[in-house]
Formats: structure tokens, sequence, C-alpha cells
């Protein structure tokens, strides 16, 4: 997997400033004053406790929630005026379980990505064409292509719905808890796939993820939140320590961090070190 | 209100610097149960006619520093908040660590507290902006003279604050540790008179 050189200066491409946020019809923020910059080219995976706001967080960072103070910048440009055409051509979100319409092929799923490249009334060109097949071969699944979604497997959808996002030929890729609901073999299939992309297209991705293991797998660095606030982003050494799942998820641990693979062994319940 | 007049016993307000210095130093901001008085208000209908609720009180910086210090937490957060709550948190406690050192930078007159707007407290002061508060210590954690069994009841006249310099002061300090309090009130405890039964009696130390 890829790591940040720490000596080498990224440029901020997606920036989250001070984000208050709150599902309509609560009365409390799911997110307080939390801001996160993504680097450019960078795996950033945002991990933290059930309800500490990171699918909030990654829908925010792709206009998918009101934001009802802060604001978000896509390369420097604020996010709520961000032509809604454009945003599709530069970025791919991937919710948690994405729905479609029953009987759609995987190749007729993977051709809508090119929907932000045609005009109103065109149909795909050859070269779009060549797109979706270099998808469909970028995650493996060709020869699914003429099978309905809902015959898939769950890792053989994910990596369909993964195949549109990059027929959108997208500069950064969101993705809401990829590795839920799959198999060992097939979460770490999928982690691959995402370190290749990013390697190999240069895609930025930003994915939420429970599983730490895999933060530190795939991310070149880590946002953890707690409670609706950024607790503290950095590389996976900085940030996945003993302190941090003391603070943050109230366990006591012992952690190993060596070469991206992470070892935690959870010794109990615990007092976090900071009055939180 | 005359601030010489009702101004907190001396020894109180040296015995919550020293403990909140302690708090700093040796518990990571991690408050001692002698900074958590339990407020007891008037609150007809209520059992026994009377209401109660902990709370973490603070002191108020004195009013010569109050402008400064609310700009420097202010500043504190705003500097470190984007790199995580966190630093903003160490970065706190190590401000803190020079800021409770003599009791002169404090204000005489009151201690505070954040509360959420909607709790049951708010609504009893807003009613009748009268309370007590009972600190009680009995060598909770730690011994020696910061946990010395010892019971202070301070009876208030309260302030229910949502803006202005004390409310800037308290919400930016809390903010500090514990991030943007949204709907949350100051209670400013304005202090009338002490009454300390450290000893087992009950006198009053002033009025």
């Amino acid at each position: 997997m890829t790591h940040v050189e720490p000596n080498v200066p990224k440029a901020h491409v997606l920036e989250a400033k001070r984000l208050h946020v709150r599902h309509p019809g609560v009365d409390r923020d799911v997110l307080r004053d939390a801001s996160l910059s993504v680097l450019e080219g960078e795996i950033l995976a945002i991990v933290g406790p059930n309800g500490s706001g990171k699918s909030t967080l990654l829908r925010s960072l792709g206009r998918d929630m009101e934001i009802r103070r802060g604001a978000v910048y896509l390369e420097r440009e604020d996010l709520s005026a961000y032509p809604r055409k454009r945003l599709a051509r530069r970025m791919a979100r991937l919710p948690q379980d994405p729905l479609s319409p029953e009987g759609l092929t995987v190749e007729a799923l993977v051709a809508c990505g090119r929907s932000p490249h045609l005009g109103a009334f065109s149909s795909l060109a050859p070269a779009d064409q060549d797109i979706v097949s270099e998808a469909l071969d970028a995650v493996e699944i060709a020869d699914f292509r003429t099978r309905p979604i809902e015959s898939l497997s769950g890792g053989e959808r994910r990596r369909a719905w993964i195949a549109m996002a990059l027929a959108q030929e997208p500069r950064f890729l969101l993705l809401d808890e990829p590795t839920s609901a799959l198999d060992l073999r097939h979460q770490f299939e999928l982690l691959e796939l995402l370190g290749r992309l990013n390697r190999e297209r240069g895609t930025t991705i930003v994915l939420s993820i429970h599983d730490l293991a895999h933060a530190a797998l795939v991310a070149d660095r880590v946002a953890v939140l707690s409670r609706g606030r950024v607790y503290a982003v950095g590389t996976p050494e900085y940030v996945l320590s003993e302190e941090t799942l003391l603070d943050v998820f109230r366990v006591r641990s012992k952690v190993e961090l060596e070469d991206g693979v992470l070892g935690v062994k959870i010794l109990g319940p615990g007092d976090p070190i900071r009055n939180f | 209100m005359s601030t010489q007049q009702n101004a907190l016993p001396k020894e109180f307000l040296n015995w919550q610097v020293a403990l909140r210095l302690h708090t700093m130093i040796e518990r990571n901001g991690a408050p001692h149960i002698g900074v958590v008085p339990t407020v007891v208000v008037k609150r007809p209908g209520a059992h026994l006619g009377v209401i109660q609720h902990s709370v973490v009180c603070g002191l108020l910086p004195h009013e010569r520093l109050l402008s400064a210090k609310t700009t420097e937490f202010r500043e504190l957060y705003e500097g470190s908040i984007e790199t995580g709550a966190r630093e903003v948190y160490d970065a706190g406690i190590a401000y803190l660590n020079d800021y409770y050192v003599s009791s002169d930078d404090f204000d005489p007159s009151c201690v505070t507290s954040l509360v959420p707007e909607d709790c049951p407290l708010v609504e009893a002061l807003r009613a009748e902006p009268k309370c007590s508060l009972i600190f009680n210590v009995f060598s909770a954690d730690d011994p020696g003279t910061l946990g010395n069994p010892r019971c202070q009841q301070l009876d208030c006249i309260v302030d229910v604050l949502s803006q202005g310099p004390v409310f800037d002061n308290v919400w930016w300090h809390n903010t500090i540790f514990h991030g943007m309090a949204d709907e949350h009130v100051v209670l400013r405890f304005k202090h009338q008179r002490s009454w300390d039964t450290r000893f087992g009696g009950l006198q009053a130390l002033r009025g």
C-alpha cells in the first residue's frame, strides 16, 4: 500500500472547514466543528465508534448533507456552489448500500458512470464504451457484464458499483464502509483494489471504515472521529495508538503496527486519558 | 453588587485554585470531586420542595483579566482545532498548567458553570434565581490538603447568561476541552454568604 512521505507537501484538495451538521428533525449536531483536509492522491480513512459521525462527515464531503455551519471546499472552490455535472465528473460517491433498479445489468450500471460526460440526449460513444469495459476489467467483473445486479454476491455487487464509479473517471472517490457485509477474502480484495486504483490512476480516495486494521492497511492517513469531532488525524502509526483506543473507543489495548499491519489486542474497558 | 462585601472566603478560593492546578498537573484535566458541587434550588411542587443538580463549576478570571483570557482561550482553540481535538485538549492542559497560580487572578465574587439550556436546573433558576452550592470533599481520591474532609455551602444569587463577556469566557474555556456547546447557558453563581461545616458544626463565615 502507499504511504505519504511526511516531508513532501501535497495540496489540500478537499477540505472540510469547521463543519456543524445535523440530521433533519434532530436537535443536536452530529458533526461539531469538524475540520478535515484531504491531500492530493492520498487514501484517507475515517474511523470512529458507532455514531461518531463517520458517514455524516463522508456525506458532507460529497455534498450529500445540508451543512449548518462551516463549508467544504473542492480544489479551493466552495462545494455548495459547484455545478452538479462538473462535480459528478470530479467526484464519485458510493453509499453503504446503494440501490439499483431490478433487472439492471452490470454493464448498464457501469455505463451509468458515463452520464456526467454525456450530452442531454446523447448515448455512449465508442470511447465511452471503452471506458466502461476498462472499468469492468479493472475490478475483474467483465465476465458478469450481462448479469442482473441482484444476482451477484455481496462482493461482486460492491465491485460492480466501484466499476460504475471508475467509469465516471473521478479524481475523488468517496466510499462509505466499503468492506461491510463482505467476507474476509472479499474485504482484502477490495482493499487491494482501492490501493491499486490509488497507485495506478492517482485517484484520491476517502473512505469511512470500521475496521482499524483495514484502515492501517489501506490508508496513508487516518482521521479518528469521536462524538462528532475530529479527535486526531495523521499517519496510522501516529493515530492508531493505545491512547486513541482508550480516549475514543474506551478500551485498554495492546497495539502493534508494523509495515501497515495493525495488531490490536483488547484488554478490557478503560477510562479515557483525556476528559473529553 | 459589591465584590468586597460578597467575596468568597479567601481560604475557599485558594483551595479551589489549588484543586484546579492539581487537576491539570496530576489528573490531565479530569475534574476533582471538589469542583463538582450540588446545586440546591427551591422548587415548589418538587419532592421536599427543592431540586438538586450536580455541576462542574469553574472560576472566572478577575475582571481585569477577563477579556484577555477569553481571547487566549479562543486563540488556543482556533489555532489547534484543525489538527484535531486531542491536540486542542493537550494544548489546553499545557496552558492551564500556568493558569491556576494565584487566587488573586480570579473573580472573588462568583463561580460559574456551563449547562444545557433545557435542563431542569435552568428552568428552576429562571423561576427562582437563588440557590445553595454544596461543596463536599471527603478525602475523595487524594489524601492531604486537597482532599481533607470538608463541606462548604455557598448561598448564591444566580445569573443565567446566554451572551456577554462572562458567557464568552466560560464558553471558550469549555470549548477547549469539550468542543463547541451550542444551546448551553452559563450560570453565574454570585456569592452571598458561606457556611463551613468541615468540623461538624454549622457556622456562618460571613453575614
